[in-house]
């Protein structure tokens, strides 16, 4: 078999910078005080260096990002800051919020030959010797696609949770996140407990994240003209809030927010909330000591991988803190047809950074604070909870199956994908049945 | 210099040599927050210029200044 060129392409190379464009109109201070209001305070301006040489990296050193007013782009510093790119996104003023990337000249006369050499490396042995070919066939071959229908969501059925026996009941699943609605009717007669981790606020969630992914753990079996989205419909639920009504906690509030569900008994921890890694970066080692005495103490805690990902711009970002940590699972989010979703996060860290698992985490249904009481929200966040669910049901099926025993069991119990363990781990979580 | 808040960890957790560490902490200078025995955590605010002091102290295995983790807007279009 004749040896087959790869041709080299160059990767995007990201700086750790946010390139932010905003709506056209928008006012040099309305700039400012919008990326104010996703924590980058320090704010420089061209106008602050009309007499002198601009220069980003220098300005980038000082401030948290510049504002090209002129051409309304600002240039935001990620490192160090924990701002990301979808809260950047979320500004009302911003057009559009991506990674900045290092760009280089291309060769493209080197670039080409290589594309030609690969080429004839095809015409001569046929798809089979380039590799592409059994791929695609896998791909083909599982190429499953789930949709929504009256009875369960996509993401039920996908994890087999809605063909399961068992319901989660007599597991306790903590969930930190915003908190949780407690007028919403799927809740209400479930006596469901909400304890807030916040000095001086209250445990309702009035943000809705924390709602969404409690009723993906454990919603209701049955739900008036509207499919079933809960994993383990019988689990108790502790809500845990430990981000406040903006979306935004502290260190300090999520580990009061673990030590209390470790005090509780709870056998699961589901936390969807993260802060965006580098390459290179290490496990922080507060998390991981945490997460290890969580499992001593027959404690699982699964957290979100992350959503800096770029796929369709080629831009995958590494797992984010706390999934990082060797000892939390880390879950990535797949789409309806079970291949991975654009924004997910890849296992490019050693150490701890890798993914564990997959879930379910495009267009899910779940409960949100009323009126609106239902939405669909995609995300890492999202396939989180299906991943807590399925660990109580577990649980359920067997005392012995806690801590690190549970962790096992959830990988032993994967399904494998045509995907690269980069990005999905062991694959897609199922439910026992 | 204003205190900044931080994140200490205490090892090996164990509610008697937890509490007599943590008093060594706050005599070094925190001002204790938080503190949360069974996973070994003592949270508070401290001066920047004592931090490298407590991380001296036989018991503490790691403190670092407190981060932030954030959601983004809860809508479809962005990834949660």
């Amino acid at each position: 078999m004749a040896e087959t060129v790869q041709p080299y392409i160059p990767g995007p190379i990201p700086t750790g910078n946010i390139l932010v464009v905003f709506k056209p109109g928008t006012k040099h201070n309305e700039m400012a005080k919008s990326l104010g209001r996703v924590g980058s305070k320090r704010i420089a301006s061209r106008a602050e260096f009309a007499n002198a040489m601009f220069s980003v990296e220098a300005i980038l050193a000082e401030a948290d990002g510049a504002v090209f007013d002129r051409i309304g782009v600002a240039v935001i510093r990620q490192e160090g800051s924990g701002v990301g790119v979808n809260a950047v996104r979320g500004l009302d003023e911003v057009a559009e919020a991506i990674p900045e990337f290092l760009v280089f000249a291309y060769d493209w006369e080197a670039r080409r030959r290589a594309w030609l050499r690969e080429g004839l490396a095809l015409l001569a042995d046929g798809p089979a010797a380039s590799g592409l070919l059994p791929l695609l066939t896998e791909q083909a071959v599982a190429a499953a696609s789930f949709a929504d229908d009256g009875e369960s969501t996509w993401g039920l059925k996908a994890t087999r949770a809605v063909h399961s026996g068992l319901t989660g009941k007599g597991i306790r699943i903590a969930v930190l996140d915003t908190g949780l609605a407690h007028e919403h009717p799927d809740f209400a007669c479930r006596g469901m407990i909400a304890k807030s981790m916040i000095t001086g606020v209250s445990a309702n969630d009035v943000q809705g994240h924390g709602t969404h992914c409690i009723g993906t753990a454990a919603g209701p079996t049955a739900t008036i003209g509207r499919p079933r989205f809960g994993v383990a419909p019988e689990a108790e639920v502790i809500s845990y809030k430990v981000l406040g009504d903006d979306g935004r906690g502290t260190d300090g509030q999520i580990l009061a927010g673990i030590e209390q569900a470790i005090v509780d008994r709870c056998s699961v921890i589901s936390m969807s909330l993260g802060r965006p890694a580098r390459l290179g970066d290490r496990p922080n080692a507060i998390y991981e000591t945490v997460a290890q005495r969580a499992l001593d103490n027959d404690c699982l805690i699964i957290a979100a991988a992350g959503n800096e990902s770029q796929r369709e711009l080629g831009y995958v970002a590494p797992v984010g803190y706390p999934a990082n940590s060797p000892s939390i699972m880390a879950v990535a989010a797949v789409d309806p047809l079970l291949q991975i979703a654009s924004f997910s996060c890849g296992g490019l860290n050693s150490g701890g950074g890798e993914v564990n698992i997959a879930a379910p985490g495009v267009h899910i249904l779940s409960a949100v604070p009323m009126p609106q009481r239902t939405k669909r929200l995609s995300g890492t966040s999202m396939a989180t909870p299906h991943v807590a669910g399925i660990a109580a049901l577990l649980a359920q099926k067997s005392k012995t199956l806690r801590g690190r025993k549970l962790w096992d069991a959830l990988i032993a119990g994967a399904r494998p994908l045509p995907l690269p363990a980069q990005d999905v781990g062991a694959g897609l979580v199922q439910a026992p049945v | 210099m204003k205190d900044v808040p931080v994140t200490v960890l205490i090892t090996p957790p164990g509610r008697e040599s937890f509490s007599s560490v943590q008093q060594r902490v706050e005599a070094a200078g925190l001002q204790t927050e938080r503190s949360m025995p069974t996973i070994g955590v003592v949270t508070g605010t401290i001066s920047p210029a004592r931090i490298s002091e407590i991380r001296k102290i036989d018991g503490v295995s790691a403190v670092e200044q407190e981060g932030v983790m954030a959601h983004p807007p809860l809508r479809e279009g962005i990834p949660q």
